[in-house]
């Protein structure tokens, strides 16, 4: 044995078969890790569906691919993310602080925030959350996600703005994380009261709550990891512990101050919640008008919901209307669209290009409005299905690329100049960019195709675990039907149910008789097969609480934010805090959030308490646990809630929701980010008390 | 270019220990005080109630390896404050060592020891040890750290870092390649680190090739962290202080060694040329070119260890000075030690105004895969 040999510098030849071998483990390896995350949630969604809720997957084929995509997707994109966007991100903090004063820094790390949160435009993802909203019934939340997205958008945006220039300076000067908690939530809190003692702001303070957990996206909250832990490190500060974490906390809080400011100060312009009568009453012109965004808006909106004559009430001048030229100066079409058209591509953004999902057939309609990613698609021909996946491909890559070229473009101008240096490796740089917009791109094409689809069909299978089921598909037409024929059976209330002899597989059967399908004419009768509940009512709600819990878990375990923080945590911590701790405590705090979530829509449990129950307990914990495990959990707590679960839980939310006859399904992802910081604080906390002290007095 | 002759300091010890370090550090007086994030691993003995899995199991606790120089012959006193102030002789706390060391720095670098401590006179004997270095891939540091355990000598430390060398010139090939790396430091007194390191060689597998590497070089030790198994105490004094009050009676630790020592054989031992390790300090990301230009001078690949420079002083307003610090180890032959620091030189190390430095000490040997 010998020393290193010195090897001649300069390039190495490799022969190609041996490269090929290199790259294929090391894709094999990458896919594979991936390919393991994804597993339980694809299986889950499929088995539960299928056994549990006893309906077929259907478009299997085409679920499987979107699966591998995203397997793939995933892949391409981690890689990505970990040699080109996050090395780009930590330079940009080791440099710049030594470069420049902290206003330049200041303003890099606003404009940092501004445009992530414009590149990774989340109000899509709310908009198809709040997709039912009636303008009447929710006049605030109708106008932020709808003529007034653009302000959400720039609250937001500023509130993660706020929260990068925030992080940086307490990197630089070594503030403490615990006291911004302390101070921040219950702050929040109290904000959060006031709007809901408001009856015109209520209705908007979970949707507030979620853009805290959906701000934080796939890109950005790697980056600003990075980011953090670069200016932590040139800083140096800490005791060589998770420094860089807590900015993520920041970026969900401050959002959701921003959206609740907003929310109060628009308020006043807005009316309280009323009828469709009241709303378009001509004395709440202005308000309604204000709300909708402008008067032509409104009066679609009013030809769906208003009678005629009410109609006519509102708008006196309507029967000129085909021909007169609106205030804002453009034209009025032929066709006014109907109101729930309008709703549907006003709300869609994300959805829209799905229809090709094919939905369960036979779902029983009980919600007036239906998510229009449920509606039943029509007769998909095999080149409109070839079209429409090259819209989301198209749509996806373009997603992709607007999320990722602006950051790259702001952090590579940061570095060439203002600290005037090339970024470091930028072959590398140039590849991670690439592989990370593919890997995007693909992950999105595959999630819509595949993990989503597979959610909203158990989203919109969910109902059956506590309501009956008619399946139209199994409808049998019986002709020269006489009403005679039909049998009463008592009722110990004295009514009677009715009943029709029928020829069945073993002989006569008796099927319910539903006057209302029985066509006196033609002596027809339709009968339509009702599936009964996958059980009774209370034990199809713990069903219901149950998917809502492993979906959750299932989801964040495949989250690639919370695999980058976790990886990002365990190289910080030399692999003394475990990415599979973090996950597991956050997966399972996320499961209880959801629960909790659907709980809360299901039985229409009040908004405050549930949010304010977990985070005061959270700050409790928070108050004893050190700094770092602090910022840890409150980081996780941001991360959580990714482009796997967010689908996810709109499908299943939407699913649900719609059945339970909620308003919004608004309010889930708040609460799957509250209870995983209560999971990584008391994990933290057992983990600590197991390891003991280092006795004689710990001096930390 | 300016040479000084100085003893390194180095403290691998609990951060939950870290302020109180960097504190005495700072009364100590000295001007630069560098720290690498790291781990120590030790036993902690199974107390599940069936004695079906009485296997002890691995205990990690997050640690930093602190540094810094002093001038030769004050490094006793310095130590003894430091491992006062931070009681290290608690078992399980820490180790504190020192070796001498040839620092190589800009001629207008401010000089990088402190100045010798007041109260020379306190200080403890320090015993011969060998501070072993090994480097593997990563993950493969917890199963070698087990079997150091279990040798039953030391309390290993782990610390992270990145290979360098052939994976850089792959061209964009090199994402095949995985550059994590884990660097696992120990002591074993110097009578039984032949066997020591025989033994984590043999275990690394580092006789195949890209496996890794392992060196040790000699040092003189106050404290050693030897609190190998954790677990309830169940006399007035832990083994290991037993161990260490034997150790300070005996004066030395040759009264426990493993091996017979200077009875076994030592093959191969005169054909080795002597070594030396070339340890380059420097900014965060300029390592790279330094060690290309080392690696055309003649030394093996490197393994970058991120470092943070730890000072207790206030940020002033304005620019700051990066804290973010580099290192890598370039073991050589002797002979070679000038023609890398020429090299290192040439690419700008010692220019005017760098606050990189290179530090040359010795190494008592060294084993890796010899090529085929």
């Amino acid at each position: 044995m010998a020393p290193k040999q010195a090897r001649p510098a300069g390039a190495v030849r490799i022969p190609f078969r041996r490269k090929f071998a290199m790259v294929h483990s090391y894709a094999r390896d990458k896919i594979a890790e991936q390919a393991r995350a994804v597993a339980f949630i694809t299986a889950y969604l499929a088995v539960f569906q299928v056994f549990v809720l006893r309906a077929p997957v259907v478009d299997f084929l085409g679920i499987l691919a979107g699966v591998l995509a995203v397997v793939v997707g995933l892949a391409f994109f981690m890689e990505g993310l970990f040699i080109g966007i996050m090395p780009l991100g930590e330079r940009c903090g080791l440099r710049l602080p030594a470069r420049v004063g902290l206003p330049v820094l200041a303003a890099f790390a606003a404009v940092l925030g501004v445009t992530a949160t414009y590149a990774e435009p989340a109000i899509g993802l709310l908009r198809a959350q709040g997709g039912s909203v009636l303008p009447w019934q929710a006049p605030l939340l109708y106008f932020l996600l709808n003529g007034g997205a653009g302000w959400t958008v720039t609250a937001v945006a500023l509130g993660v703005g706020g929260a990068v220039v925030l992080g940086v300076f307490r990197f630089l000067r070594g503030w403490p994380f615990k006291p911004f908690v302390m101070v921040a939530v219950p702050a929040l809190l109290a904000l959060t009261w006031f709007a809901v003692s408001d009856p015109r702001s209520a209705s908007i303070v979970a949707l507030a709550w979620d853009t805290g957990g959906v701000t934080t996206g796939p890109v950005t909250v790697p980056l600003v990891i990075a980011l953090g832990i670069g200016v932590s490190r040139i800083a140096g500060r800490g005791s060589g512990g998770a420094d860089g974490f807590g900015v993520v906390a920041y970026a969900s809080a401050l959002p959701v101050a921003a959206v609740l400011a907003l929310g109060l100060a628009v308020a006043p312009r807005v009316g309280v919640p009323s009828s469709p009568a009241a709303f378009f009453d001509p004395d709440n012109r202005a308000a309604a008008s204000f709300v909708v965004g402008s008067e032509n808006e409104l009066r679609s909106l009013a030809r769906g919901a208003l009678s005629g004559g009410e109609y006519l009430l509102a708008f006196p001048d309507a029967s000129f209307e085909q021909n007169q030229i609106s205030d804002s100066g453009t034209s009025i079409t032929s066709e006014t669209p109907d109101r729930s058209e309008t709703l549907f591509t006003k709300n869609t953004s994300i959805t829209k290009n799905t229809t090709s999902t094919n939905e369960p057939s036979g779902r029983k309609q009980t919600a007036g409005i239906q998510d229009p990613s449920m509606t039943p698609p029509n007769a998909t021909a095999a080149s409109d299905d070839l079209i429409a996946a090259r819209g989301i491909v198209a749509k996806s890559t373009l997603d992709a690329l607007k999320a990722i070229v602006p950051l790259a473009l702001v952090l590579l101008a940061a570095l060439l100049l203002i600290v005037r240096e090339k970024p470091p490796r930028p072959d590398e740089i140039a590849l991670g960019l690439v592989f990370s917009v593919v890997g995007l791109a693909l992950f999105s094409v595959g999630l819509d195709r595949g993990l989503t689809s597979l959610g909203r069909q158990a989203g919109s299978a969910l109902p059956k675990a506590w309501t009956a089921t008619e399946r139209s598909d199994l409808s049998v037409e019986y002709r020269d039907v006489d009403p005679g024929d039909v049998l009463r059976a008592a009722l110990p209330d004295g009514g009677y149910a009715e009943y029709l002899a029928v020829d069945g597989k073993d002989g006569p059967a008796w099927i319910p008789f539903d006057r209302s399908r029985w066509n006196e004419e033609d002596r027809t009768y339709l009968h339509v097969p009702e599936e009964k509940p996958v059980a009774g009512l209370g034990w199809g709600y713990a069903l219901v609480l149950l998917f809502a819990f492993a979906m959750g878990v299932g989801a964040t375990v495949a989250e690639p934010s919370l695999n980058a923080l976790g990886i990002t945590l365990e190289e910080l911590t030399t692999g003394t805090f475990k990415k599979s701790f973090l996950v597991k405590a956050v997966a399972a705090g996320v499961g209880v959030g959801m629960a909790v979530g659907f709980a809360r829509i299901l039985f229409d449990w009040p908004f405050l308490p549930l949010v304010a129950g977990p985070y005061l307990v959270a700050l409790l914990l928070t108050a004893m646990s050190p700094e770092e495990i602090s910022a840890i959990a409150w980081d996780s707590g941001g991360v959580t809630t990714g482009p796997i679960t967010v689908p996810l839980v709109i499908a299943a939310g939407l699913g649900v929701g719609s059945t339970a006859g909620a308003v919004d399904s608004f309010g889930i992802l708040a609460l799957a980010s509250a209870y995983p910081i209560i999971a990584v604080l008391a994990a933290g906390a057992f983990a600590e008390a197991r390891r003991g002290t280092i006795s004689k007095g710990d001096r930390a | 270019m300016k040479r000084y002759e100085l003893s390194k300091i180095t403290c691998i010890a609990d951060a939950r220990l870290s302020e109180t370090i960097v504190a005495e550090a700072d009364r100590l007086g000295v001007p630069e005080l560098n720290a690498a994030r790291a781990k120590q691993v030790s036993l902690r003995e199974g107390n599940r109630p069936l004695p079906l899995h009485r296997a002890a199991s691995a205990a990690e606790d997050r640690a930093e390896a602190f540094f810094f120089y002093v001038p030769r012959g004050a490094e006793c006193p310095a130590m003894t404050r430091l491992g006062d102030a931070a009681e290290l002789d608690v078992p399980g706390r820490g180790s504190v060592f020192a070796e001498d060391v040839v620092l190589l720095a800009a001629d207008d670098r401010p000089a990088p020891a402190a100045p010798p401590p007041d109260d020379a006179a306190s200080c403890r004997p320090a015993a011969d040890y060998d501070f072993i270095r090994c480097i593997v891939q990563r993950g493969k540091g917890d199963e070698l750290a087990r079997t150091m355990l279990e040798l039953g000598l030391c309390v290993p430390a782990v610390s992270y870092g990145e290979g360098m060398g052939l994976r850089d010139k792959l061209g964009l090939l090199r994402i095949t390649v995985p550059q994590a790396k884990e660097v696992l430091w120990f002591l074993a007194p110097a009578s039984d680190a032949d066997l020591v390191m025989d033994a984590a060689a043999r275990n690394a597998g580092l006789d195949r090739p890209g496996r890794g590497f392992i060196f040790r070089s000699p040092v003189r030790a106050e404290v050693v962290n030897t609190s190998i198994y954790r677990g309830s105490r169940r006399h007035l004094a832990s083994m290991e202080q037993v161990i260490n009050a034997l150790d300070s009676l005996r004066g030395s630790t040759d009264w426990r060694r493993l091996s017979a020592g200077d009875r076994r054989p030592s093959r191969r031992k005169a054909e080795r040329p002597p070594l030396a390790a070339v340890s380059i300090v420097c900014e965060d990301g300029a390592a790279a070119p330094l060690v290309q230009a080392a690696m055309s001078a003649g030394a093996g690949g490197a393994t970058l260890v991120r470092l943070t420079r730890r000072d207790s002083a206030k940020p002033t307003a304005g620019t700051l000075e990066s804290h973010a610090l580099e290192t890598c180890d370039l073991v050589v032959a002797r002979d070679a030690v000038d023609p890398i620091v020429a090299a290192l030189e040439g690419a700008g190390l010692f220019a005017p105004g760098s606050r990189g430095f290179a530090e040359v000490s010795a190494v008592t040997s060294a084993a890796t895969y010899a090529g085929g």
